[in-house]
């Protein structure tokens, strides 16, 4: 049974000096996947919940895509050790080439998602081979340096992005499937874009899942667990994480043009804020999973509905929660849910006896 | 010309407050091995204390005595409670926990302040104008800002220097399990640190007040410039903070001078530049 | 097969037996047959948190305003406000306009304090068929692509519609030659382009330079030089709420403010009251609205808000005032289908908040009157303000709202370009 609490440290020699302390401390935060392919059941399930019981149909497509988006971040933070503070860039880029293709070009899901994605999965590239010369606190501020340049390419480029005032008026997608055509209006018709979002989402997650469990992923997880020795051990640690970067923007480019064909609109605001926003939910739901980031993004944008109605400084909240979270849950609701509630039963019952 | 030598001055005034933030940032991550995400929230709670303190005493040097040893309190009293717990975890951790206080600090200002901003009234004793033989004059406030940001930079480097205390505080920014092994109590150095640091964040709140008021984001942009200033000037580089925070004032000063909309996007473009050619930092150590 | 089919029926009996959920959303809007006794529900969308506040919290009580001095109903027919928050931002700003036409069924949707809000909005609006009423300023949202003729509706000012009741007083009272320091953003564009086609029509007049400041920039002082290089005489300023803070506070320590005439393109009290009376003063500004305007219909809604808040409004609140006014003459007059919203509104002039206004038929847009203010000291402020207190400004212009100020009905066909 691990110990939740940071052993007290007034001796002056905080737990974690020795590589084992770390090993454990880092367990702690972003420890293996337990249910590997049982995340999917429960993303499945979730869908379904989100889909019969949230009342605006806009906030429960929104759930599912910022998940997704959520859970592609969390490749980078809770698999790679990797915190990106820029992951609004591929979010946004995603929607933008979504929004462009959908406006200029066709009005074709299939091509504006291949776009949304592919482009941005080029761009990762890029951007991750400069991004990932220095890792930690470097690649953190790395990545918030892109990602305030792409927010000023976008506001200053007007003539194809709109600048601040974004763009609108993106055409309703059409879905081409073998014998139909099926029109994806999210305000007309939301039970099908919804449908529609489930069914993308969850080939991505599972996706996702499987590259985790790749031997690429098991790369991953021990480069975050230590690096030299992964390196030691003959893998090309740079290329592992580079691989990773691109896989995670191009889920968020995805998840970025599902959006904006969701809206039929692509706005522009501070990319920092927006980088805030999704790794809180990965961080509230849970770094040692694909599944609790998904729960996270669900919850955050629950509370935001909910509170912001009600009371005009929920941020004082969200920022509560989320250093509770840190300082007492690492692990998240979801870690919460499937580590220290059933260590509490077991100690519970042990006393008992 | 002259038009280049003011503009040069200005940038210069502009990234001496810089360098206040990045030099408190440098110090915390240097020893505590944690970026300070709450740093602009809290350089925001002392520009507010001296907006409070400024109004009711009608001047501005009351606060710049007070405010950062009641931001030196607060701090000591946050590494003692929060941040401690995040030693020995992953690095990530203190980051994110920061982030999340700077979420706390920004919305229990807008509940207990307002959203709108304060004002903070100019000392009237320094508002002439000096003439400095080159450039245009400039207003004796902020001449007063670079006089006290200087003050600061030389008092934290003689007191890092020339005292046991900055000697050991140096010692374990090298390495601090050596410095543990030789049975030094090193927890109160870390809040010693981290109080110094957020002092020094509240002096910088203290003199940006009277130029541009105060308002509860006034922390998160230059939070991140000061971000890029130290890692442009290399992590833990006490002069490396010094000359890049001075380097980018210049660099936006100029950009601004020949095409302003660039401005903004000057200092990451030069963190790019420097992380891909020198990944180190300008100053920092290998 | 049977399986199957049975599993769709009861996913369909599920969806049917949540109405309200996602599987039970629908169409939504176009309010109910005239002479009902069913609620008008009119939704507002605003900033209620974020950097404008104020303007969202005024829009809100605009719009409750309006409503309590209607009784809470029109004619027989009760009136369900819906106010919701998009924090600044489009995509919630889209994200509750959906829940509003979608759950709430609203009839109407008003609000907004930024342009990228209010083009959010205007498309939810279009798509699902409910009026809209803008109320932020913007050269968007009567022009294509966002205009739609049946639905979009603009009662704020567009930019150029100041910027021409701006230029003749700058040029004749102010000085001839004009530096522009401007917002890097829609909204700094759409005055460039506005004062750069103003400023020139005016006899001996001349734009000496331009500068464009970043989003959220504080620091003003490396503006100062180019300033002073460009030998002009007046100096604009386009920036709203703290930036106008930061930049006169620099620009009075530079002694700028007394050497150039400076000229604010849009005021608001919210921001004054920021200011204060020590920096106002010396300069001039621009508003839609100020509260101290002597006109009937501007004093009947600064007594009742004053009454309700105990200080008089910005000028963000009376676009709400007026568009829960007007929508409640419209349901009056029996004009409550959008096709008809549309006939009673086009070309209608009444007298509302803002004083005489009427909404010009080609593009919706309200014309209405645009004024000069002078900015006063804390000593003047009773005398020629009309209150100590809240006293910041003087009327010394006024435009009024007619077609001279406004871009034509052919303009407004096309897209917006910026200058040059």
């Amino acid at each position: 049974m691990t110990d939740l609490r940071t052993p007290p440290a007034s001796d002056g020699t905080p737990a974690g000096t020795g590589a084992a302390a770390v090993t454990i401390a880092r367990t702690r935060g972003a420890g293996p996947a337990r249910w590997t392919w049982g995340q999917l059941a429960l993303l499945v399930v979730l869908a379904v919940v989100v889909m019969f019981t949230v009342p605006n149909p806009s906030l429960a497509i929104g759930m599912l895509v910022y998940g997704l988006w959520a859970a592609g971040l969390n490749l980078l933070v809770g698999y790679g050790g990797l915190v990106s503070f820029g992951h609004a860039l591929p979010f946004a880029w995603g929607g933008y080439a979504a929004g462009l293709v959908l406006l200029h070009v066709s009005t074709s899901a299939w091509l504006a998602m291949l776009v949304a994605a592919g482009s941005m999965a080029v761009l990762s590239l890029l951007v991750g081979a400069v991004c990932l010369r220095r890792t930690e606190v470097y690649f953190s501020m790395l990545t918030l340096a892109f990602a305030q340049l792409g927010f000023f390419i976008a506001l200053q480029w007007d003539s194809v992005t709109r600048g601040d005032d974004g763009l609108s008026g993106i055409p309703v997608p059409t879905l081409w499937l073998p014998g139909v055509t099926i029109e994806l209006n999210a305000l007309r018709d939301p039970l099908t874009f919804f449908l529609f979002t489930a069914v993308v989402v969850l080939v991505v997650f599972a996706a996702m899942v499987l590259y985790t469990e790749s031997p690429m992923g098991r790369v991953l997880q021990a480069i975050r667990e230590n690096e030299e020795r992964a390196r030691g051990c003959g893998y090309n640690t740079r290329l592992v994480q580079l691989a990773t970067f691109v896989v995670a923007g191009t889920v968020a480019g995805l998840a970025g043009g599902l959006f904006a064909m969701l809206n039929n609109f692509v706005g522009l605001q501070p990319y920092w804020l927006l980088s805030g926003v999704v790794l809180i939910m990965v961080i509230l739901g849970g770094r040692s999973s694909l599944f609790g980031p998904f729960l996270g993004a669900v919850v955050y944008l629950l509370l935001e509905s909910s509170l912001s109605r009600s009371f005009a400084s929920w941020q004082l909240i969200v920022g509560a929660i989320f250093v509770v979270c840190v300082l007492a849950f690492p692990q998240g609701l979801w870690g919460l849910v499937t580590q220290t509630l059933p260590s509490l039963v077991r100690r519970g019952r042990r006393t008992a006896r | 010309m002259d038009q280049l030598v003011s503009q040069l001055l200005l940038g210069l005034v502009s990234g001496a407050l810089l360098v206040l933030l990045a030099l408190g940032l440098n110090l915390i991550f240097g020893l505590l091995e944690f970026i300070n995400f709450s740093h602009g929230a809290l350089y925001m709670l002392g520009a507010y204390l001296t907006s409070y303190l400024a109004t009711m005493t009608g001047d501005l040097w009351l606060a710049l005595l007070v405010v950062p040893i009641a931001m030196a309190v607060l701090g000591a009293a946050l590494e003692r409670t929060i941040i401690r717990p995040m030693y020995g975890r992953d690095q990530v951790d203190a980051l994110l926990l920061t982030f999340g206080l700077t979420y706390i600090l920004i919305e229990g200002v807008r509940l207990v302040a307002g959203s709108g901003g304060r004002r903070v009234p100019s000392p009237g004793l320094l508002d002439f104008q000096v003439d400095l033989g080159v450039g245009r004059p400039l207003p004796a406030y902020l001449l007063f800002v670079v006089l006290v940001v200087g003050l600061v930079v030389a008092g934290l480097w003689l007191f890092l220097q020339r005292t046991n205390v900055g000697l050991i505080v140096r010692a374990g920014i090298r390495d601090h399990v050596m410095i543990r092994a030789l049975g030094v109590r090193f927890d109160r150095y870390r809040t010693l640190v981290f109080a110094i640091g957020v002092a020094v964040a509240g002096i910088a709140g203290v003199l940006t007040g009277p130029i541009t008021g105060v308002y509860p984001e006034m922390g998160a942009d230059i939070l991140i410039l000061a971000f890029v200033v130290v890692v442009v000037g290399g992590m833990g580089s006490f002069w490396g903070a010094v000359v890049a925070g001075l380097l980018i004032g210049v660099l936006v000063s100029v950009t601004t001078l020949y095409a302003s909309i660039y401005a903004g996007i000057v200092p990451f473009v030069l963190m790019i530049l420097v992380m891909t050619f020198r990944p180190r930092g300008l100053l920092g150590a290998t | 097969m049977r399986t199957r089919a049975g599993l769709v029926a009861a996913v369909a009996l599920l969806v049917a037996a949540c109405g309200g959920t996602v599987g039970g959303g629908g169409g939504g809007g176009g309010g109910g047959g005239g002479g009902s006794t069913e609620p008008v529900r009119i939704g507002v969308i605003t900033g209620l948190t974020g950097a404008y506040v104020q303007l969202g919290e005024e829009q809100r009580s605009g719009a409750e305003l309006a409503v309590e001095q209607l009784g809470g109903r029109i004619g027989d027919r009760p009136i369900e406000l819906v106010v919701r928050d998009d924090q600044l931002k489009p995509d919630v700003a889209l994200r509750e306009a959906q829940a509003l036409v979608q759950e709430e069924q609203v009839d109407f949707l008003t609000g907004c304090v930024s342009a990228a809000t209010t083009l959010a909005m205007n498309q939810i609006a279009t798509q699902a068929g409910v009026p809209y009423l803008g109320a932020c300023q913007t050269e968007q949202l009567n022009r294509p692509p966002n205009f739609d003729e049946e639905l979009t509706y603009h009662l704020a000012p567009v930019p150029s519609q100041t910027t021409n009741a701006a230029a003749p007083f700058i040029c004749s009272e102010l000085g001839q030659s004009v530096f522009l320091l401007l917002p890097d953003y829609a909204f700094g564009y759409e005055q460039e382009a506005g004062y750069k086609t103003a400023i020139p029509e005016q006899p001996g007049c001349t734009v000496a330079g331009t500068a464009f400041f970043p989003l959220g920039t504080t620091d003003f002082n490396p503006y100062v030089p180019t300033i002073e290089g460009s030998g002009a005489q007046v100096l604009v300023f386009g920036g709203v709420g703290r930036d106008q803070v930061s930049f006169l506070r620099q620009a009075a320590q530079f002694g700028l403010t007394d050497r150039f005439r400076t000229f604010f393109t849009l005021e608001d009290l919210s921001f004054d009251q920021e200011l204060g009376f020590d920096l106002i003063d010396g300069t001039w500004a621009m508003a839609a609205f100020y509260w101290n305007v002597d006109d009937e219909g501007v004093q009947e809604y600064v007594d009742a808000y004053r009454q309700a808040h105990g200080s008089p409004p910005g000028g963000y609140g009376v676009y709400t005032y007026n568009a829960v006014n007007l929508i409640a003459q419209m349901v009056e007059e029996g004009n409550d289908t959008p096709e008809t919203f549309r006939e009673g509104m086009e070309g209608l002039e009444v007298s509302l908040g803002q004083g005489d206004m009427t909404i010009r038929a080609c593009d919706h847009q309200a014309l209405i009157p645009i004024y000069i203010l002078e900015g006063l000291a804390a000593d003047e402020a009773e005398s020629r303000g009309g209150d100590a207190q809240f006293g910041y400004r003087e009327v010394v212009s006024t435009a009024p709202g007619t077609e001279e100020f406004a871009p034509t009905c052919d303009e407004v066909r096309t897209e917006f370009q910026r200058a040059g």
